[in-house]
Formats: C-alpha cells, sequence, structure tokens
C-alpha cells in the first residue's frame, strides 16, 4: 500500500483518532487491515464527527477554526463596539419635543404663497387686527392657539378686554382674529357655540343629518364620521375626515372648504 | 497552501443566523436574548467550553443586542406612535437612498408609485405636537417629483403615517400626499455621484434598444430604464445579479485598481489608500446595497491586508465582513440582496475549487474551471432563491457560463465612460459604444435563456421551500461526485 500522506496522518490524529479518511486525491483507496488496526474508531460522535469533517469541502476542512485567546479578546471588544454604536444610536434618534416646526422655505417661495398645501400645513399664517401692539400677520405653528397669535402680533393693548375670545381656541390657517372688537367675521373665529350663525359645519358638533347635507356625503358616510368622533374624541383638524372610511381624496377636497373643527 | 482562515466563521454565522432569527420579535425579548447568550458565554469561558463555542455565543448576543436596541428606538418614538393610529403629519426628511419607481396595474386600476427611503427629520401632528428626531421611514407617493430626489436631499412633506411591515427595518411608512417641496440640494459628494449617474445614462442613450438600459444598470445599478420584459428575462435566467449592481462589479473594479498600483510600483501603503479611495468612490456611486456593502467591506479588509504585505484571504475577509456589517447594521441580515451576495462568495470560495477539480475528470480544465463558478455560486444561492418566491432557475448556470466572458468588458468599459462622462462626453460616448457589443451579448443570453421551455421550475417559497432545496442538494452534489469519479 501507499506510505501513509504525512498531512492524512497528523489530521487523523489531531481527530483523536478515529476514521476512515478520504484523502483528496481522487482514487480514493479502501482502508487497509492495517489503517484500521492503527487507528480504530473511539467512539460513535468521534467516528461521526470524523467522517462528516472527511466529506467536508477542503478549504473547510484544512482552515483553521480555533479563534484562540486572540479571537475571544478580538470578538469581545467588536462586540463591545456594537453595543456602543447601538447605544449611541438610540440616543441620536431620540424625539425632543419641539414647539413648533418651521421647515425652511423652498427657494424663491415667499410665506404669502399661502395655497401651498405642504407650508400650510405646518404653519398658519393668522392675521391679527384690532387693539394689538403689532397688528398685521403673523405665522404660527399649526394649532396654535388665540393667546399665542395675540402674544405673536405683540401682545393686546393695555385695557384690552380680551373676554370675548376664547383665548384657548385653535386658530385656522388664514383666519382673521379682531382683538377688543366685537366678532364680525362668520365662521371660523367664532367658537363652536356660535355654530349657528356659521355658514360652515362643524364636524364636531354636527348632526348625521348636517352632515348628510354635505355633497357626496350620504347617511352611511355621516354616520362613519359620527362614528370616528365617537371613537377618538373629536377632530382636532379637518385632514383627519381623510382617516374616516368612505371619504377619498375628491370627496375631501370638495367638503374640506365647508366644514371646519 | 496557506490553511484558509476560518477564525471568524463560526461567530460570524452564529451572529447573522442569531439576528436573521431574531429579526421579528419585540425589541425586549432580543435584548433579553442578547444578555441571555452573553451570561452563557461567561458561564461557558468559566466552564471550559471551547473557545469557539464561547466567541460564536458572545458574537450572536452582541449581534442581538444591537439589533434589539435598533429596534427598541424604531418602535418606542412619536413617528411609529402616530404611524399606529394611522395619523396625518407634516414631517421633514432627509433622502436616504434612490427613489424606486413602480408602475403597475393592480384591481383593474393603473398605478403610478415612488418609494423613496428617507429619515424623518422632524415632525409635527395635526394636534399641534412637534418633535427633532432621527427615525427612518419609507416614503410611499405617488406625485412623480418624488422620483428626482437625489439621496442627501432635505425635503418636506404631508402625509399620513401608517406601519411598516413587519421585517421592514423602518419606523413608519409615509403615505404622502403632493409632490415633496424641496428645502436644499444633495450634498457635494451625492452632487458629484449624481453627475457620474447621469452622465453613464447620457453617454449611453445613443445605444439601441435596451443596451441603453442595461449599461448603467451594469455599472452603477441604475435601472431606471430598464423595461419589465428584460428585467423578466434576466430574472429567469439567474442573471438578475447584473442588472442589480452585485458585488461582483465592484470586485471587478477593485482588482483592476489593484493591478494598477502593481503596475505603477506604489508603496503598500499608498496602493492601500489608493483602493479604499476607488471602493468608497464606487460605494457613493453605485449605492450602498447590500450586496455592494458586503463586496467594499471585504475589499477593504483585503486593502488592510496589502499593508501588511499579507497574502489575501478571502475566506477570513468575507467571515469578518458578515460580522460587521451584521453588527453595524443588523437590518442587513434579512436581506435577500445580502444573503445572496454572501452566499454566493462563499459557494465560489469552499465548493468552486472542489467542483473544479471533480469537473476536470470528465472536462478540458479550463471548461471544468469556467463552469464550477457559476455552479458553486448557483448551488449556495437557490435555496434563498426559492425562498423568495424566485423557484428553481434550471437556465441559471449555462446562462451564467455564457453571460461570463461578457461581463467584466461591459463593466469596465462602462466604468470607463462614467468616469469620462464629466470630462469628455465624446470619450463617454465612444467607451459606451464599445460596451455596447458585451451589452447586446448579455441581452441575447438572457433573452435566448429565457425561451427555454420549462427554464424555471416552481418551487415552494419561504423557509420550508428552502430548507427543503437544501435539503435536497447535499445528498444530490455527493452522489454526483461520487458518480464522476467512480466512473
Amino acid at each position: 500500500m501507499r506510505a501513509p500522506d504525512p498531512q492524512v496522518t497528523a489530521r487523523l490524529q489531531a481527530l483523536g483518532g478515529g476514521a476512515r479518511s478520504e484523502p483528496d486525491s481522487v482514487d480514493v483507496p479502501a482502508p487497509s487491515e492495517d489503517d484500521l488496526a492503527w487507528a480504530p474508531p473511539v467512539s460513535l460522535s468521534g467516528y461521526l464527527k470524523a467522517s462528516l469533517r472527511a466529506r467536508l469541502p477542503a478549504p473547510l476542512r484544512e482552515g483553521r477554526w480555533d479563534p484562540g485567546r486572540r479571537g475571544l479578546v478580538v470578538i469581545a471588544v467588536l462586540g463591545l463596539v456594537a453595543v456602543l454604536v447601538a447605544a449611541a444610536v438610540v440616543v441620536r434618534s431620540r424625539a425632543h419635543p419641539v414647539a413648533a416646526v418651521r421647515p425652511d422655505p423652498p427657494p424663491g417661495a415667499s410665506v404669502s404663497s399661502g395655497p401651498d398645501p405642504l407650508a400650510a400645513g405646518v404653519t398658519v399664517l393668522v392675521d391679527v387686527e384690532g387693539k394689538v401692539r403689532r397688528p398685521g400677520l403673523v405665522t404660527l405653528p399649526a394649532g396654535a392657539r388665540i393667546a399665542q397669535a395675540i402674544a405673536a402680533a405683540g401682545g393686546a393693548l393695555p385695557g384690552t378686554d380680551t373676554t370675548s375670545l376664547d383665548l384657548a381656541q385653535k386658530v385656522t390657517d388664514g383666519q382673521q382674529l379682531r382683538v377688543g372688537e366685537p366678532a364680525a367675521v362668520p365662521g371660523s373665529t367664532a367658537g363652536p357655540s356660535t355654530g349657528a350663525a356659521s355658514a360652515l359645519v362643524n364636524i364636531n358638533t354636527a348632526s348625521a343629518d348636517q352632515l348628510d347635507a354635505l355633497p357626496h356625503i350620504g347617511p352611511a358616510t355621516a354616520a362613519k364620521i359620527i362614528d370616528w368622533r365617537a371613537r377618538h374624541g373629536a377632530f382636532t383638524s379637518v385632514r383627519q375626515l381623510q382617516q374616516v372610511p368612505g371619504i377619498g381624496p375628491s370627496t375631501y377636497e370638495d367638503i374640506a372648504p365647508l366644514v371646519t373643527v | 497552501m496557506i490553511a484558509p482562515d476560518l477564525r471568524l466563521l463560526v461567530p460570524a454565522a452564529a451572529c447573522w443566523l442569531a439576528v436573521w432569527l431574531a429579526a421579528p420579535w419585540r425589541p425586549g425579548w432580543q435584548i433579553g436574548a442578547a444578555l441571555g447568550l452573553g451570561a452563557g458565554a461567561v458561564a461557558g469561558c468559566w466552564r471550559g467550553l471551547a473557545l469557539a463555542a464561547v466567541v460564536a455565543l458572545l458574537a450572536a448576543g452582541a449581534g442581538l443586542a444591537s439589533s434589539g436596541l435598533r429596534a427598541w428606538a424604531r418602535t418606542s418614538n412619536p413617528v411609529a406612535q402616530l404611524a399606529a393610529v394611522g395619523a396625518d403629519v407634516d414631517v421633514r426628511l432627509q433622502v436616504t437612498g434612490d427613489p424606486l419607481v413602480r408602475d403597475g396595474t393592480a384591481h383593474g386600476r393603473a398605478y403610478h408609485l415612488v418609494i423613496v427611503p428617507a429619515q424623518a427629520r422632524a415632525l409635527a401632528s395635526d394636534d399641534g405636537r412637534a418633535w427633532r428626531l432621527r427615525q427612518p421611514v419609507l416614503v410611499l407617493a405617488d406625485d412623480s417629483a418624488w422620483s428626482t430626489l437625489q439621496p442627501s436631499q432635505s425635503v418636506t412633506a404631508a402625509g399620513r403615517l401608517a406601519p411598516p411591515r413587519s421585517g421592514d427595518d423602518v419606523a413608519a411608512v409615509l403615505d404622502a400626499r403632493g409632490p415633496p417641496v424641496h428645502a436644499d440640494g444633495p450634498s457635494l459628494v451625492q452632487r458629484a455621484a449624481g453627475h457620474v449617474r447621469v452622465g453613464l445614462r447620457h453617454a449611453a442613450a445613443a445605444l439601441p434598444g435596451q443596451r441603453a438600459a442595461l449599461l448603467p444598470a451594469l455599472v452603477d445599478g441604475d435601472t431606471a430604464g430598464l423595461s419589465a420584459t428584460t428585467e423578466a428575462e434576466f430574472r429567469a435566467t439567474g442573471l438578475t445579479h447584473l442588472v442589480a449592481v452585485s458585488g461582483e462589479n465592484l470586485a471587478i473594479v477593485t482588482g483592476v485598481v489593484v493591478g494598477a498600483t502593481r503596475r505603477l510600483r506604489l508603496a503598500p501603503r499608498a496602493a492601500a489608500a489608493v483602493t479604499l479611495a476607488a471602493i468608497v468612490a464606487f460605494v457613493v456611486v453605485a449605492r450602498p446595497s447590500p450586496s455592494v456593502l458586503r463586496a467594499a467591506v471585504m475589499g477593504g479588509i483585503g486593502a488592510f491586508g496589502l499593508v501588511g504585505g499579507q497574502r489575501r484571504r478571502a475566506l477570513g475577509g468575507l467571515s469578518a465582513a458578515v460580522l460587521l456589517l451584521v453588527l453595524a447594521d443588523p437590518g442587513l441580515a434579512a436581506r435577500p440582496g445580502f444573503a445572496l451576495s454572501v452566499l454566493a462568495s462563499l459557494g465560489l470560495l469552499v465548493l468552486a475549487p472542489g467542483a473544479a477539480a471533480v469537473l476536470a475528470r470528465r472536462l478540458p480544465a479550463w471548461l471544468a474551471a469556467a463552469l464550477a463558478v457559476p455552479l458553486a455560486a448557483q448551488i449556495a444561492c437557490s435555496p434563498v432563491i426559492a425562498a423568495i418566491g424566485g423557484g428553481l432557475s434550471l437556465t441559471a448556470v449555462p446562462a451564467n457560463l455564457l453571460a461570463a466572458p461578457a461581463v467584466a468588458p461591459a463593466t469596465l468599459l462602462g466604468v470607463a465612460a462614467a468616469v469620462c462622462a464629466p470630462l469628455s462626453s465624446g470619450v463617454a460616448r465612444a467607451a459606451a459604444w464599445c460596451a455596447a457589443w458585451p451589452c447586446a451579448w448579455l441581452l441575447g443570453v438572457a433573452h435566448e435563456g429565457s425561451r427555454v421551455p420549462a427554464s424555471i421550475v416552481p418551487w415552494p417559497s419561504g423557509a420550508g421551500g428552502a430548507l427543503l432545496l437544501a435539503a435536497l442538494t447535499v445528498p444530490l452534489l455527493v452522489a454526483g461526485r461520487r458518480a464522476i469519479l467512480r466512473s
């Protein structure tokens, strides 16, 4: 028989003696009695391990697997760094509440380019008139209150009676506020209590019949609006109408100018 | 022969597998499992467990910790909370990847959908609350203005938030209304990359038919112009890796750069720096897709190997790349592109040499070596392809064998066209014209290959299909090897 390949011998010894091996060379010799006598299988698991190993593709069989102490240290450090990096990502991604998001206006667009729905969504433009220090247009975060609008206009002049205004009420985009004067503007400036005088349907207080009267809204959709209102408490903006099932973009566009919150 | 370096193979596989399996878990479970694995590693070290096992436990634990912490950050923030109730928001975004355009019909209606990966930087909800944050979101839009965005651009948009699909590593999906409002342009680096991409597209535009679209796809993964038919043909013949820019393209480019530094007799440090710069430039231009990242990190490790004057040890490099990438971005673990890229490389390194030796018994050596490459890659990848519903392609091996000679010329001429485009459009067009020939060959291979009857055998998708295929492949390989050797 062939002289035993020293590489194979070394490998068999490394395996704890155990098994028939398939050398790389393609002419597979049958295990001779010599071989078996020299390396009897010590145990079933040892035999399986060795025979599995012998069937592995050459690069996996001959490679160096043991990471050693150095490998342990390298992986430990690498793992620690990975966890620290992940923690840093968590810290960096945290949400910080801010008073308002003021996205930079797009180049060339001025504040008065009102119809831009995206810009209008984040900030609202309100005309504060009457007895304030700086009457005129003020830009406010969406959802701001009348009190904030008055403050943004420099505050009410001393001695002005603001009790006729519901200072906690939210302003809407394009609204005109008259401070210290009887409310002359119909609709949006008036609170829900004066809804009777309003041409707009308040979707938070309207009955099913009132909603039914809106274009494209039938009794079924009206019921869904009321259902949404019941489940979510109230509409905080007209845009939330779009979350009601059955109100698509075209319906929404038609009814949005006719309703308020 | 130097013994292959497999020291990182087990920890890398353990880390990848753990993160992949745990991806659908709640963050708390992932972190809990990470702590358990860490404790197991310490106890194992104490009890004298084999070092390889201790290291594997540590690597898996670190991967789970990294993945769990990130998942926790993604799920407990205003974006995710507002998405859960389907709120309307205004949001300021930074685009993080190329917009993807999907045209099609669903329920009898034509749709045009633009998908943009982005990071939400600021968020305002309808009830007047607002936050500054950094959370990944996926924008779905129907306005085509979204498709012109480039990575690094900041935009504002309005829309409705929705929860992401399970397994998507974003905090929410933004159903955008209307066009984005541009706040600023792309960064300097991204603008340069955009120039290169557009330059290549222009240089290729004069080529006839789908060649004009294939060249940018081949070089930088810019598949915008590719027709659905061509894409389907490449998929049917297992050539998709050419269209979606793959690690192979990066390897070809890196190989040429390394060859050039050798020819110029650059000092090892300078050579490594040049190679790294080329890799970074390629990643920026071709976008950091999972397979490009895999190849880039492997190439980067190889470049560091150059500094030490060591022979590059590819298996060790692949293991290290997998470990580093999964630790740094656990989302990669579940991406099919990442799995395909890693498995194809593994197939080439582990199976191809043996396959070539066995095949050489029956075939001329050159043909055996050429056939072993697509065979090994296909054997390694087909379970994953089956898992993602791609069936079992019977034409993939012959198609890849036929395509192989054209890939390197097409890629290199395309890269030359892209590099020259900002300098001279004439030179770029000439290079693109030369690249049209290999491109035509690739298109022909895909077209003819897809016409072969039963080119794709239907196969059950999902993990079951993958396991079944893998379980059938192993005995088949052993039997095939034995049959060839015995005869």
